[in-house]
């Protein structure tokens, strides 16, 4: 092991890594700071980038993104009160009230510092947790995977969405969707209509593009012929000039280490559980920093500690987020969903048999996440007014270019026209889901855990000779499938009770 | 109501949409195994299934909830502002897709990018096309550039 740490850090510490990791930072916050833009959806578009890098390089350059792009989110939720993504909407709460009393730089930088913090915490929970898990998942025999695939979609579509009902539908509609090609069994296509495109499957990343980013375009079209409709202005942003006060000390942060560290503790488990995402995480931090305050009427008006609540919770979910993945090769939310996609593309399943396999690349892995907290901390810190500037750069201008981005992106993915179309469809039908209140996270979950969960019920199926009774002989593949249907099941009770 | 309703069309579309995936398009769109075979058809109909308990007990849902409120005297009138400009949205940017698709399959990502930038900024501000057509000129070479060159990545 020794060997192959040694190995791993001087993989981590190469220049092209190096380099791989601060540009994935810069993209990931400059992305993240644009409203209604998310870490993600930078991954999404950024996956056909990495073809041509080493695995090692191309994973590290888009873990970077991800971490980036977590707390540039902040960055339009404190100037502009708008969530650059979804798990910043917590951030909020105080960060603009702070910002308005003329100190956006401190609550910035407490943004930044509990950003990293709560995420360096989360990947030491992923360095100690994962090995140990994808030990004993090897244990695990086909039927009991299968039954734990169930279960991860279970957990994704009652908890991702606001109706169980139209999360399992986002789910179903996913495994669907994955049906589509050429089946494991028979080796024979399927529902491909003729299409001989359509042989391989539906493209993994022109779905993701389209549904996360193309999609988005839409929402933000939307929102701006309403805006012209009720003839509203684009909200300005906060300018960085702030008070004498406005500087973020020591004090401050041995002040908010006892809120980051409670809320680096909720993040790292709620981002090991799959399905319960970041937001979630945001808002648990930030209760739990207001409840053990001893000023909570504070909170809301532009307190420190409601800030780093957020954010520590937010942050910490990144690492964690990665053990169900690398332990079970089952992606626990969007952002590990997205880097399946990326495994893939370099030829490398995700699941507990990588770490017998390419220990040098995890913890390669491992080591450039660390590098990406230090690079996070240092670019975020020196060039935080030049961060905010993003926010000046108007709509017309910025998703244009994002949607020539997701064209050019999908287009690289597959080198054909075809990815591009199913691109464009893929974000009409984004649109639509997100118009009619169906989640889109679990529609791509389903659509990478569909060829895990056949290929896993095939060999339920042999092992079984086909029977619901030989279910009998795995017990513990039985209590997870009981642990499903009490998950689906749970609002029809608690609806009735 | 204009939730309810919407979740109440939509389930009996999919309601809809998977019975015909079950007894027409999945049956013909996949071949016949042997027997004792795990068959070609189980993961399609086993996902269009999910789909189908789940949009028939999302209907039931929004009715009784469109009920209730009617029973409360809460029905009052559709937001028709916002789904007016949810269609144009759709339709719109749908038809733009397909134009820009058409284009960039002809002419490339040099000039084909450089249209859409143009078409959708457009679309979104069409009183800045200074800009706009400036970052359509600039844009695509540079991506174009870094994608060949940098990358090593080929691009039409």
């Amino acid at each position: 092991l020794t060997d192959i740490l040694y190995y791993a850090i001087a993989d981590a510490f190469q220049i092209g890594n190096l380099l791989a990791i601060i540009a994935g930072v810069v993209l990931g916050i400059t992305v993240g700071a644009i409203p209604g833009l998310s870490g993600p959806m930078a991954i999404a578009v950024a996956v056909p980038l990495t073809f041509y890098m080493q695995p090692l390089t191309g994973l590290a350059f888009l873990v970077s993104v991800n971490k980036g792009g977590t707390f540039g989110g902040a960055i339009s939720a404190i100037l502009l009160n708008t969530p650059g993504s979804p798990e910043a909407t917590a951030t909020t709460l105080d960060g603009h009230p702070l910002a308005k009393k003329g100190q956006p730089v401190r609550a910035l930088r407490t943004a930044l510092f509990s950003s990293v913090s709560g995420d360096t915490f989360s990947d030491l929970v992923l360095f100690v947790t994962a090995a140990w898990l994808a030990a004993l998942a090897l244990k695990l025999g086909p039927v009991e995977t299968g039954a734990l695939v169930v279960v991860a979609l279970a957990f994704v579509s009652e908890l991702l969405s606001e109706s169980p009902s139209k999360g399992l539908i986002s789910v179903g509609f996913g495994v669907l969707i994955a049906c589509i090609g050429t089946d494991p069994s028979m080796a024979a296509p399927r529902m491909t209509f003729g299409m001989v495109d359509l042989q391989g499957g539906i493209p993994l990343m022109a779905v993701g593009i389209g549904l996360l980013a193309l999609s988005e375009v839409m929402v933000r079209f939307e929102a701006h012929l309403s805006d012209r409709r009720s003839k509203k202005s684009e909200e300005s942003a906060l300018s960085l000039s702030g008070q004498a006060d406005d500087r973020f000390t020591w004090s401050d942060y041995r002040a908010i280490l006892p809120t980051i560290a409670r809320s680096a503790v909720i993040g790292s488990m709620i981002g090991a559980l799959p399905g319960l995402g970041t937001s979630m995480a945001a808002f648990l931090g930030y209760s739990a920093a207001r409840r053990a305050s001893k000023e909570p009427e504070s909170f809301g008006k532009g307190n420190i500690k409601g800030i780093a609540g957020a954010e520590a919770a937010n942050s910490a979910v990144v690492g964690s987020n990665l053990i169900p993945l690398l332990a079970l090769g089952i992606p626990g939310n969007i952002a590990a969903a997205l880097l399946v996609g990326a495994f893939i593309a370099h030829g490398i399943t995700p699941g507990p048999w990588l770490f017998a396999e390419q220990p040098r690349l995890i913890y390669g892995l491992f080591v450039s996440m660390v590098i990406a907290n230090v690079a996070n901390l240092l670019i975020g810190n020196s060039f935080l007014r030049l961060f905010a500037m993003v926010l000046r750069v108007p709509t017309h201008l910025i998703f244009p270019a994002i949607l020539f981005l997701c064209l050019a992106g999908s287009y690289l993915n597959e080198q054909t026209w075809f990815s591009v179309g199913l691109t464009m469809v893929f974000g009409v039908v984004g649109y639509g889901m997100r118009k009619l209140g169906f989640p889109v996270v679990p529609f791509v979950i389903g659509l990478i855990l569909g060829p895990m969960l056949e290929r896993t019920l095939m060999q339920t199926f042999i092992f079984t000779n086909g029977s619901l009774l030989g279910l009998l002989d795995y017990p513990a593949a039985l209590a997870l499938y009981a642990v499903a249907a009490i998950v689906i099941t749970r609002p029809l009770w608690r609806r009735t009770s | 109501v204009a939730s309810e309703r919407a979740d109440f069309v939509s389930a009996i579309a999919i309601i809809a949409g998977s019975a015909i995936l079950i007894f027409h398009v999945i049956p013909s769109q996949t071949i016949k195994g042997f027997p004792g075979e795990f068959p070609q058809t189980f993961m399609p109909i086993l996902a269009s299934a999910i789909m189908f308990i789940a949009s028939t007990a999302l209907a039931a849902r929004s009715l009784i909830a469109w009920r209730l409120r009617r029973r409360n005297g809460q029905i009052g009138r559709d937001a028709e502002g916002s789904a007016r400009d949810a269609w144009i949205t759709a339709i719109g940017l749908s038809a733009a897709f397909v134009v820009v698709l058409a284009v960039l399959s002809r002419f490339g990502f040099l000039l084909g990018g450089a249209f859409a930038i143009m078409t959708f900024g457009l679309l979104f501000n069409h009183r800045r096309p200074v800009s706009i057509v400036l970052l359509a000129i600039a844009l695509p070479p540079v991506a174009h550039f870094l994608a060949i060159n940098g990358l090593g990545l080929s691009l039409p």
